[in-house]
């Protein structure tokens, strides 16, 4: 991705934001401050992504972490893309099979697109780690997650025995 | 002259069971602190109905503990993996982890407690003996002086990051218009909220920021991880460098003066927590530096300067809560519920009713701080566990808990899908080299600073009202002089690069 594509995403964002502040109930002073905000923004990313076009279009940032993401051998993309794929899709999985087996999948085939070694005990380790983490969030922190048969097992155990 | 139930109070606060709870209260808020997502706020919360069974003094202090611990808690991740445990922590992983590249981890890492310890026990000590007088003076300041205030802050910011100006500036002004998203603060109106109650309370700042911060990081570290590069890229050469430490501590008496000062007072107003003091000191302490080029590439005097007045802003949020009843921060408004769940009531009347039991934790959180050094410093070697950790494993649970930390704060999954679109903005936002810390600080501050704009803007309707409140007209000056100041540097600088150019042609 060049910076003329990057600043152009950027620059769409603010534009569906200025888009947005003319429903913002007309005379209202709560309209005028973020659209100066806005404007003020939009205007100066512009004047900046103009004159980096000037300098040379599509030129990527100096930045050799963010240079890596975007290029780097094709497995490795790969495997990037679905590292990517499986954190957006983890907390979907979790609305459907609760905390405690989205939470070992999800960590689990994260783990496994780094290393395939004795994947099985991968397994067994994390399934402890996010049954242990579950009683943890059920009896100290008290945060309420989505809950699935597992989870509701967790909690027969916890509260019956 | 000494109250005294503060003589009274000194027994209690040294004894055995104080000094455990104290302890306690350390190592749960270190490792509250050094998750990701998990704030100091939130380890207070879920720890003042624990307290509820212990004497009041006792829990107030481990809740002390808790904080103090959180707060360098967030650092350790910081440092070692450039993951920011709390907010609070983003300007110590920018020297920090510079620090650790270089093989400087447990310098980096006892550094920030000793800074920590020292900005706690001298905001403890200015809790102990300012808390009156200082509470009184930030209640004369108004609209006017917070938005000359905030102002200042805003640019002090721009002027001091590398980057030029313009898109320091960019990046603030995107910042302050995330903020406005939700409902108008004194209209009540929606803003950018496009139909979903969700947006009606704005942005989650804990969840934007660890999409800025540790979402991010993880993503780095995954793509670092998936390229063949396997461990973190720092040594651990273990903590031989105890005196160096010391040493260095010593030598900074005056960075600690500043960064103490500006870290309590920032923390008697209300509402400047400790996110965005860091930001303040370490701009600041570049400008005193000797050496300003190492700032943000690993600076002793950057990592100083932000750790100390971080942990200085939790005793100074706490001095208006005492006093008046006024939390200075999110973290010191947990304490209301603590002090309310023992039967006291904070404002001027606590020290009448409970001056022992209140002036036994001000006393302990002196302590509280010294322990945290020495724990601190002792767990450091433990610390490196992480360093052992192949960076994929480091990415995969950063990005659990990312997920769970952006969950856990209002308990849905709206703010996760906020947390990745917030990461998706800084990746892009680094792509076009606008840098992120005006975009954060502008988050931080914008509702505040609308706030008092729309007082400012009633109250304030001639430029005689402005002058007749001179801490407002000096800070005002000062930030247009700050400004014109950083743009003048700026073009000469540029002048002499093309002067210098020109000679090599």
């Amino acid at each position: 991705m060049g910076n003329a594509a990057a600043s152009a995403l950027v620059l769409i964002g603010l534009a569906v934001l200025g888009v947005e502040s003319m429903n913002i109930e007309a005379g209202s002073a709560a309209a005028l401050y973020p659209r100066v905000l806005i404007g003020a923004g939009f205007l100066l990313l512009l004047g900046l992504a103009l004159a980096s076009l000037r300098r040379g279009a599509g030129q990527p940032a100096n930045d050799t972490e963010l240079s890596l993401m975007a290029s780097g051998p094709a497995p490795a993309a790969w495997r990037f893309a679905l590292f990517c794929a499986i954190w957006i899709a983890y907390p979907l999985a979790m609305s459907l099979l609760g905390f405690t087996a989205a939470t070992t999948l999800a960590l689990w085939a994260s783990s496994l697109l780094a290393s395939r070694r004795r994947p099985w005990l991968t397994l067994l380790a994390l399934l402890v780690f996010t049954v242990a983490f579950a009683v943890a969030l059920k009896t100290v922190i008290y945060v309420p997650v989505p809950a699935a048969w597992p989870d509701q097992l967790i909690d027969a155990i916890l509260y019956r025995y | 002259m000494i109250d005294p139930q503060m003589l009274a109070a000194l027994p209690h606060a040294l004894a055995p069971a104080s000094l455990l709870c104290a302890a306690l209260g350390i190592v749960v808020g270190i490792v509250f602190g050094a998750i990701p997502g998990l704030t100091a706020t939130l380890a207070i919360a879920l720890f003042v109905p624990v307290t509820f069974a212990m004497q009041p003094e006792h829990g107030l202090i481990m809740l002390g503990g808790i904080y103090a611990g959180a707060i360098f808690g967030g650092s350790i991740s910081a440092i070692l993996i450039n993951v920011p445990g709390t907010p609070a922590s983003i300007v110590t992983g920018w020297e920090g982890y510079a620090m650790a590249r270089r093989g400087e981890a447990p310098y980096a890492l006892g550094l920030a407690a000793v800074s920590s310890g020292v900005g706690g026990a001298v905001s403890a000590v200015a809790m102990l003996f300012l808390t009156p007088v200082l509470a009184r003076l930030a209640l004369s300041l108004g609209p006017p002086e917070f938005v000359a205030l905030l102002a200042f802050s805003l640019a002090i910011v721009i002027v001091m990051l590398d980057t030029p100006l313009l898109r320091n500036l960019t990046g603030c002004l995107i910042g302050l218009a995330l903020a406005t998203i939700g409902l108008d603060p004194v209209t009540g109106v929606p803003r950018f909220t496009f139909g979903s109650p969700d947006l009606a309370s704005g942005l989650d700042l804990v969840s934007v920021l660890i999409g800025f911060f540790c979402m991010t990081q993880a993503l780095i570290l995954a793509r670092e991880a998936f390229a063949g590069d396997r461990r973190p890229d720092i040594r651990f050469e273990g903590v031989s460098g105890m005196w160096r430490i010391v040493g260095t501590a010593a030598t900074r008496f005056w960075t600690y003066v500043r960064s103490t000062s500006i870290g309590i007072f920032l923390g008697i107003m209300p509402a400047i927590g400790p996110e965005s003091t860091p930001f303040m000191a370490h701009a600041i302490e570049k400008r005193f530096s000797r050496k300003p080029e190492e700032f943000g590439y690993g600076s002793s005097d950057g990592l100083i300067a932000a750790e100390t007045s971080i942990s200085a802003n939790v005793g100074g949020s706490m001095i208006p809560l005492l006093s008046l009843g006024i939390p200075g921060s999110g973290a010191a408004a947990m304490f209301i519920g603590a002090l309310t769940l023992h039967g006291m009531q904070p404002g001027p009347l606590l020290f009448v009713d409970n001056g022992v039991a209140i002036y036994t934790f001000l006393i302990a959180f002196v302590a509280t701080n010294v322990f945290m050094v020495l724990i601190g410093l002792f767990a450091i070697r433990y610390f490196a566990v992480v360093l052992r950790v192949p960076k994929s494993w480091i990415a995969t649970f950063v990005s659990f808990f990312s997920v769970f930390g952006a969950y856990a704060v209002n308990n849905r999954l709206f703010d996760v899908g906020i947390m990745f679109l917030a990461a998706a903005l800084a990746l892009l936002l680094r792509f076009i080299r606008i840098p992120i810390l005006p975009v954060v600080l502008g988050m931080i501050l914008g509702g505040l600073l609308e706030e008092n704009l729309v007082v400012f803007d009633i109250t304030v309707k001639t430029p005689a009202d402005l002058l007749a409140r001179p801490i407002a007209v000096g800070l005002f000056a000062l930030t247009a002089a700050v400004l014109a100041g950083a743009v003048y540097r700026r073009a000469r600088t540029r002048q002499a690069a093309g002067r210098s150019a020109l000679n090599f042609e």
